[in-house]
């Protein structure tokens, strides 16, 4: 089968090239409706999703990403000369002979290196996942891609022109496989005619019938290469499920306005783009109940903007804005305009994918980032304290950072599987555990400050309204926490019938209330000092981070939906450098604090 | 009497709690930690169903006995130490709203009990198995007459008109080949079935109980010479041990503990969607159709919406395909506890939220004052 689709991907590069679109308008291109994944997105996601898996990046030189796609699809001969794969194992650029300085592949130079590979892919497939090397990960990685982006090249094969001289009997026809498919079989009868007449010796045939072999053959290929290919679900038919790529509908399906845009872009005509893609457009969105138009720009706009981008710029300004010889209200003016960003993304996330905003292990970090910034904000904008709007700004910069390493192929929006799709639980009880995230991670950052501040000595005031501030908010946290836990139960219980199973990822949200009932109590019964109980509160960053991700680690029961590699190390040292330098500010500030009364 | 109230007063301490918090949370690490290499339910036995578990030579105290104090903490301070004041309200509350939570857990550790159906499409059943406990049961005659706990079986069965010694178990165990020229461990007596060319071992148990493979060796004497000898029982055989006895045919079986509903389901359809274009499930559910005495009547079990019905509870829990037959497994749940965690956590919550609403009012008092 692999072999095949080289075998194509010959023909394909034996196309005329002619097409340059650079001032093309692509707006109305990336619009189209298309389903992948799940879900009805505009191609503009499509692309994009594609590019980031194949490059790890969100242009390949100059074009955009429907740019790219609209490359792929109508112009092959040069999307296969497109440095679009990312290879970064050294290893395996060793092993396969490509050169070690470069970083991006074209698809040509990848058919080569891969070749000699194919034999081995097999017993690779064989192996459990944990047995393989990275460089084996890779080339396994690296082969579906190839093929992906082969398929997604083929989609619209059927339209565009072969690279071949017709013969005579069917010159009348468009010199592709849609205008010959119902003379195919004629085709093949022909040759099977001459085949019994001369025998299979091609050189003895006329120059006619040697065009006629060439194009049965061709056609042969191509139609054998495409079948199943269902890459690019763009046709609407029926139902929600009904989406059909074009080689499963060119039979009875009007193409004709492909084929003009597939026209337009080959001949270089900006105009014909612009208003046959503009057509399309409006032809599929009539033609679907599953999407509207608004969503489709809505999330356009989405990819375009990177709201978490503009968030999270206005968020470092107002840090800096802190500590600038600038009035406060500027901070807090930059802050809030980073929050309303901030929320900004987070409703167009729930538009777009018609759910809850917490739904995976990113959406989380997203989440919990907010409501952090919003109760910082809150305090900061009542009590004017600088303190809370550092502490709230710093933790949901680190968060969002963290947030797309998150993502292991870029941000799909994806849709949930069947166990989590219960919207009026998944809101109540992941809202309610991620808000208790925010609070405790808030709680944490202001202890943070608050230990430093001890530290430096002075500021006595601040001091005592930074523990004002923790108390309610660690009290808050709790509630959160304790609440979402036990709903959490009551969700299991009204889903899977059973209300506590001490799976990891129950347990760990119980950690972080029994960590927040211990201070309580401890401060309560005075076995923990204020300096104690500060630290306590400024370790539940750990706490929070164990319960978080550190379950996911264990791999292990029901919540193992974002289970992540390669995070055990990042986690690690966060763990170790939280326990050092807490326990380093505690030794400081003890020593610091007794030395006077020695004195 | 003084004396008692005394150490009650002691036991109501809130320092009781800070001082096992810390054991707490340790135990829960460990027994998280240790699900990973033990497996859920091993790991949930050693450590949270315990009173205490060892290291070593090192006693630990496990979940029953950490959330026992607990609980007699809550109680005493509830009880004797709360302090009846509008003030104080938020934390009573809450402190009662734990404590129901913890009486919900004992009665939900003491009375739950899981177990699962299977059903294919177009059958009917009123059987359950349960996913740990297996058992030898004996029909004679296609009626089933004696069931045994796996557990529980005894050296010699004596009950019947002849005597079966067992003579090996295995709770999961290893099929091995039995060589023919292995010096043959029971001499001279003679091997029937399977026991012709399969041995058993004893190997670890599997981190999923469900998925032990458990096993008998037995030998049945007073029958005659045909069928007196060594027999091998595996859970999930083909077909059942077959002896006949004056004409009664006796069929012994080992496999997952069954039990009865006093009513019986029967699957009309299993339905599986997914998102459109892939094969990520998007709902799972199955039309059935209840039986209680001469009533019957149709209902549908979704997952993440069960259907409850005289203290069971069923829910669409997975699902097999195999040669265009399909079969719906539910898990049914017995709880008798169900509702406390429910009433614990409205009133946790509304403690927990007076309570907040108490600190965030007290500074503007003194103020006033």
């Amino acid at each position: 089968m692999i072999r095949l689709f080289f075998t194509l991907l010959l023909f394909l590069c034996a196309l005329p090239q002619y097409a340059r679109a650079a001032d093309f308008d692509y707006s109305a291109f990336a619009q189209i409706p298309v389903l992948h994944e799940g879900r009805i997105k505009p191609l503009d996601s499509f692309a994009r999703l594609h590019l980031k898996r194949f490059s790890g990046q969100s242009h390949v030189r100059d074009l955009s990403p429907s740019a790219w796609l609209a490359q792929t699809l109508f112009d092959p001969a040069r999307a296969t000369e497109t440095k679009l794969f990312f290879v970064q194992n050294k290893d395996l650029k060793m092993q396969l002979g490509l050169p070690l300085d470069q970083k991006l592949f074209s698809v040509i130079e990848l058919q080569g290196a891969l070749a000699p590979t194919l034999s081995q892919i097999p017993a690779l497939l064989a192996k459990e996942d944990g047995a393989l090397t990275p460089a084996q990960n890779e080339v396994l990685q690296l082969h579906d891609d190839v093929l992906q982006y082969l398929s997604l090249m083929r989609s619209f094969s059927m339209i565009l022109p072969l690279n071949i001289d017709l013969p005579e009997k069917y010159s009348d026809s468009a010199p592709n496989y849609l205008a010959l498919y119902p003379v195919q079989d004629d085709i093949l009868r022909d040759v099977k005619r001459i085949i019994k007449v001369k025998g299979d010796n091609i050189e003895r045939y006329s120059k006619d019938e040697q065009k006629l072999a060439a194009l049965s053959y061709q056609l042969t290929i191509l139609q054998n290469a495409a079948q199943n290919n269902q890459s690019l679900a763009i046709f609407p038919q029926g139902g929600p499920g009904g989406w059909r790529a074009p080689w499963q509908v060119f039979a009875h399906e009007d193409l004709t306005l492909w084929q003009n845009l597939a026209a337009a872009y080959r001949s270089n005509n900006a105009q014909h783009w612009r208003d046959i893609s503009a057509q399309i457009t409006q032809h599929a969105q009539d033609n679907t109940s599953a999407t509207t138009p608004q969503k489709l720009k809505l999330e356009i706009l989405y990819n375009r903007l990177k709201p978490y981008h503009v968030a999270m710029a206005l968020y470092a300004l107002s840090m800096l804005l802190i500590f600038a010889p600038a009035r406060f209200i500027w901070a807090q003016a930059s802050f809030s305009l980073a929050a309303l960003a901030h929320s900004a993304a987070i409703t167009a996330r729930m538009m777009i994918l018609e759910r809850p905003p917490v739904g995976t292990l990113y959406e989380s970090l997203l989440f919990v980032g907010l409501i952090t910034a919003l109760i910082a904000l809150f305090i900061a904008l009542k009590q004017q304290s600088r303190a809370a709007l550092f502490a709230g700004g710093m933790a949901t910069l680190l968060l969002l950072s963290i947030a797309p390493y998150l993502l292991q192929d870029g941000d799909s929006l994806e849709m949930l599987v069947a166990v989590l799709n219960t919207n009026f639980w998944l809101t109540i009880h992941v809202l309610c555990i991620t808000a208790g995230y925010a609070l405790c991670i808030l709680s944490a950052c202001l202890a943070h400050v608050a230990l430093f501040l001890r530290l430096r000595g002075g500021a006595k005031d601040l001091l005592r309204k930074l523990q004002q501030n923790i108390y309610p908010i660690s009290m808050f946290a709790l509630l959160f926490t304790a609440v979402g836990t036990i709903l959490g139960g009551i969700w299991a219980d009204q889903s899977w019938g059973r209300f506590w199973g001490w799976d990891p990822k129950e347990n760990g949200a119980l950690l972080i209330v029994l960590w927040l009932i211990w201070l309580q109590h401890g401060r309560i019964s005075g076995h923990m000092k204020p300096l104690h109980f500060l630290i306590g509160n400024a370790y539940l960053n750990v706490i929070v981070a164990l319960a978080w991700f550190g379950v996911n680690l264990l791999g292990v029961g029901l919540h193992s939906y974002g289970f992540i590699n390669g995070i055990a190390w990042s986690l690690g040292l966060f763990v170790a450098g939280e326990t050092l330098l807490l326990s380093g500010l505690w030794i400081m500030i003890r020593i610091r604090e007794k030395k006077p009364h020695e004195a | 009497m003084k004396m008692l109230r005394t150490y009650a007063l002691r036991l109501a301490q809130a320092d009781m709690v800070f001082w096992l918090m810390p054991a707490l949370i340790a135990l829960l690490l460990a027994g998280t930690i240790a699900q990973k290499w033990m497996g859920l339910y091993a790991a949930h036995q050693m450590f949270f169903s315990s009173f205490i578990f060892w290291v070593g030579p090192l006693p630990l105290p496990g979940g029953y006995l950490l959330l026992g104090i607990l609980s007699i903490n809550l109680t005493l301070k509830f009880l004797l130490g709360s302090e009846w004041r509008w003030s104080k309200a938020g934390i009573n509350l809450t402190h009662l709203g734990a404590l129901i939570l913890l009486v919900g857990g004992l009665l939900t550790a003491l009375t739950a009990h899981e177990r699962y159906m299977v059903i294919t499409e177009g059958q009917e059943t009123p059987y359950m198995y349960d996913y740990i406990e297996r058992e030898l049961s004996i029909f004679v005659d296609e009626h089933l007459k004696y069931k045994i706990p796996f557990d529980k079986l005894p050296r010699t069965l004596s009950t019947l008109p002849f005597t079966i010694e067992i003579m090996s178990t295995c709770k999961n165990c290893e099929i091995t080949k039995r060589a023919e020229t292995q010096p043959d461990e029971f001499g001279d007596t003679a091997l029937h079935g399977m026991a012709q060319f399969m041995a058993l071992d004893p190997k670890p148990r599997e981190k999923d109980p469900e998925a032990d493979l458990s096993g008998l060796i037995f030998k049945v004497d007073g029958l005659d010479a045909t069928q007196d000898g060594i027999y091998v029982a595996i859970e999930g055989m083909p077909a059942p041990i077959m002896l006949t006895h004056n004409e009664q045919i006796y069929h012994i079986m080992l496999g997952k503990a069954q039990s009865m509903l006093p009513f019986s389901l029967t699957l009309l359809d299993f339905v599986k969607e997914s998102y459109p274009g892939t094969d990520k499930a998007k709902a799972f559910s199955s039309d059935i159709i209840i039986k209680d005495g001469d009533l019957e009547w149709p209902a549908k079990i979704e997952m993440n919406k069960p259907l409850r019905y005289k203290g069971y509870t069923f829910f669409q829990s997975s699902f097999e395909r195999a040669g265009g037959v399909e079969r719906s497994i539910f898990s049914v749940v017995e709880n008798k506890g169900r509702l406390l965690p429910y009433i614990g956590t409205i009133i946790l919550t509304a403690g927990l939220l007076l309570h907040i609403f108490m600190i965030l009012r007290r500074p503007k008092k003194r103020k006033a004052s």
